[in-house]
């Protein structure tokens, strides 16, 4: 049964005219809440930042009925405190923008976790339905859960999902509906706590204002209990008086109990937790466990976690670059094969440009990026990625991340730009920047293809391997620099390991075609251009004043012939350019006539790591802005020319 | 079922670590989640570390009094797989070293 694209026939006009209804995701992560986002929305999506927040935002539409819905898919979360900014972000959304409906998805096989942050929901005093997703793999796992007495107990209504299969996503809508439209009740009931901090709550709500906060009283004064700087700074602006006597409350709990009064609140309401989980939930011990099961056993395994996480990584890269250099090899051909026989000066800019560009955007994103990104959103939705995570933390903890940094730095072999991107999954900003930093030393496809190129068709297959190989030192030995001069502080690992289970085909399939899609629409316009651009400088004799200036740095000090001045410059727009360039303007693809084996070897080398392309760039802009992002590329264009400069004198003292 | 058992590895690490700890501690039985072993149990007695840490551990269902078990330590001092509250969870050992335990039984 899967009914959820019936009826959403999205018209295209939602997102761009006023939406009717606006409904929220809301949940912890890995939960299932994105399938049934794509279940709801299907490719009708826009993924972009919060504003002013370094916090991913999805939007998508729906047309349900005679609704038109908008349905904004917050951060996956554990609860509303202000450990992170998606907390933050989605606690602000929840309150300021005020949804018509928040649709809280949670996971049936980790009920109690999943409530803690429900009660929190509920504290909101929004209207609520609860998606209780997954329960075809909680069943499996023995889990029975009431839903009607869940319902009773919250006092919201319960829709059991199974958000990969679109399983009661349609009914999930229709109540939804009848939620907005007065015929149900989703009214949460109130959460009650203990003694000593209900009567505490409740002095502090008769102090407070509603009318002048952003949140409901309750809210307010529990926050403020719990020691939330944000809502404290808040009261305060309005309050003084009120923020006083809360420190003062929080002393007195932190007395009675023995633990900071946040710790004690949190307790109180996993207890609550517990008991509506004890009341709705049964559980049956199983005696046979599936092959999945199994796999998860293994995949943190001392010793078969690691040949698994080997074998992984070694299929994955074996697949790209088998199928893509087949591909790739296919691809162009078929364009050297249609080239028309002769062609006036005009002609031949545009088709060295346009169509040069259009076949090597082609030739790198199908072959390459394609099957990358479909590999590794399969390891992700499969919640592979956490369990390496898990076994590198030891590596990563050399370079001062935990283990979570190495995601950001696989996803670095693939494309720096998303890799960049991801650093988002770590804590702090230090880490963060730690971890941006390390990936664009990480040999994406690009840089790839140019030692490839180069180094393993001209030289030998060795010295490519030994390339990478110091590649990976040097980000070592850069990551632990960085991490012992930058200030601040880092964060130990505390990360959730869900199940595996097998990917979704569906998000799958729409999570490669979003990420792809961005790429694409990037690269292709500044191939076609850059060609052209160097097609048109080529004809016009432009290319020799840039050589001459540049002979210095190119001829004096890396002993490299001048023409690399301009490969150099091209490849800042995208780092394959650089043997991509030379077959336009010497009309050959034999690069041993233009350069001798040294030369590839350096060339390589300093094509490696001398500056992170123009996309790469513009994600460090956008990530950590102009100055830190400059810096970077600063010294890494310095660092790679000197590097190069002293590895051009030794390949000569050796040979 | 464990795939794995871990019983003859339990065995042969017997620790001498563990001995000398539960020496110290044998009055309370209270240790740090780092020193016990895979499929122990214990309730949480208390959390050191600073508020961030302790408030994220605490989101995530490690509050004092809630019952951990120990499914499998990374090797070279990485991460330690617990469950709590249902959920399995990976936490660095800096942090772990923190989390005090009340172990039940010996």
């Amino acid at each position: 049964m899967s009914s959820c694209h019936h009826q959403a026939t999205s018209e295209k006009r939602a997102l761009k005219g006023k939406a009717d209804l606006i409904i929220a995701l809301a949940g912890n992560a890995n939960v299932g809440k994105s399938a049934i986002f794509n279940c709801l929305t299907g490719l009708h999506q826009h993924v972009g930042n919060w504003p002013g927040k370094t916090v991913e935002r999805a939007e998508g539409s729906l047309h349900f009925g005679d609704y038109n819905i908008d349905v904004i898919d917050l951060p996956g979360i554990y609860s509303f405190s202000t450990y992170s900014l998606e907390e933050l972000v989605s606690r602000e959304f929840i309150a300021f923008e005020k949804p018509d409906l928040v649709v809280n998805v949670i996971d049936a096989c980790v009920l109690e976790r999943n409530l803690f942050f429900t009660l929190q929901l509920m504290e909101l005093q929004v209207p609520i339905i609860i998606a209780l997703n997954q329960i075809d793999l909680a069943r499996a796992k023995g889990i029975r859960i009431d839903e009607k007495k869940l319902s009773d107990l919250l006092g919201v209504p319960v829709v059991p999902t199974v958000g990969i299969k679109g399983i009661g996503v349609y009914e999930l809508v229709e109540r939804a509906i009848r939620v907005v439209k007065g015929e149900q009740e989703a009214k949460p009931k109130e959460v009650r706590y203990g003694r000593e901090i209900e009567e505490r709550v409740r002095k502090l709500e008769g102090q407070l204002d509603e009318a002048r906060l952003s949140y409901p009283a309750r809210f307010v004064a529990l926050k403020l209990l719990e020691g939330d700087e944000e809502i404290k700074k808040e009261v305060q602006s309005v309050n003084n008086e009120a923020a006083k006597i809360s420190e003062e409350y929080a002393k007195q709990i932190e007395r009675i109990h023995g633990e900071p009064s946040s710790l004690v609140i949190a307790s109180e309401r996993y207890a609550i937790a517990n008991r509506i989980t004890k009341e709705v939930q049964t559980t049956a011990a199983l005696e046979k466990r599936g092959f999945v099961d199994k796999i998860d056993e293994l995949s943190t395994h001392k010793v078969f976690g690691y040949l698994l996480m080997l074998g992984v990584m070694f299929s994955v890269f074996y697949v790209i670059f088998s199928f893509g250099g087949f591909l790739s090899a296919i691809i162009s051909d078929f364009f050297v094969i249609f080239r028309p026989p002769t062609l006036g000066a005009a002609q031949e800019i545009l088709w060295e440009g346009v169509v040069g560009g259009f076949v090597a955007a082609v030739t790198l994103v199908l072959p390459y990026v394609l099957p990358f990104y479909l590999l590794l959103i399969i390891l992700e939705d499969s919640g592979y990625l956490p369990r390496v995570a898990f076994l590198l933390d030891n590596l990563t903890h050399k370079i001062g991340l935990h283990g979570k940094a190495i995601i950001p730095i696989i996803l670095g072999y693939g494309c720096n730009v998303p890799a960049c991107y991801s650093c988002r999954i770590m804590e702090t900003q230090r880490d963060r920047l730690i971890a941006a930093f390390v990936v664009t030393f990480v040999p994406c496809t690009a840089r790839i293809i140019v030692i490839l190129g180069l180094v393993a068709s001209f030289v030998n297959v060795e010295w490519a391997f030994a390339l990478l190989l110091f590649d990976l030192i040097l980000i070592f030995v850069l990551g632990r620099i960085a991490f012992k001069v930058l200030p601040g502080e880092s964060m130990g690992m505390i990360m959730e390991l869900p199940s595996l289970r097998p990917p979704s085909r569906r998000v799958v399939l729409s999570q490669t075609w979003a990420r792809i899609k961005s790429i694409v629409y990037m690269v292709l316009p500044i191939y076609m251009i850059g060609g052209t651009v160097l097609a048109i400088m080529h004809m016009a004799g432009f290319l020799k004043p840039i050589e001459s200036l540049l002979t210095p740095v190119t001829v004096n000090w890396l002993g490299l012939p001048s023409i690399v001045g301009v490969l150099l410059l091209f490849g800042v727009v995208r780092k394959e350019l650089v043997v991509v360039m030379p077959a336009i303007l010497f009309g050959t693809v034999d690069l041993a006539t233009i350069f001798t084996q040294p030369q590839m070897i350096v060339l390589a080398f300093v094509t490696m790591i001398y500056v992170p392309c123009v996309a790469t760039f513009a994600m460090l802009k956008r990530e950590f802005g102009w100055k830190t992002a400059s810096y970077i590329t600063v010294f890494e264009i310095v660092f790679a020319l000197f590097l190069g400069g002293i590895f051009t004198r030794s390949l000569q003292l050796f040979s | 079922m464990r795939l794995f058992s871990s019983k003859e590895q339990k065995q042969a690490r017997s620790g001498r670590k563990r001995h000398r700890f539960r020496h110290r501690h044998w009055q309370r039985n209270i240790v740090p989640i780092t020193e016990l072993e895979p499929s122990d149990k214990g309730i949480i007695a208390s959390i050191r570390g600073n508020s961030k840490v302790t408030q994220r551990l605490a989101d995530l269902g490690l509050t004092p009094k809630a019952s951990i078990s120990i499914l499998k330590a990374a090797p070279f001092n990485g991460p330690i797989e617990v469950v709590v509250r249902g959920s399995r969870l990976a936490i660095g050992r800096e942090i772990a070293k923190n989390i005090l335990v009340q172990t039940k039984g010996n």
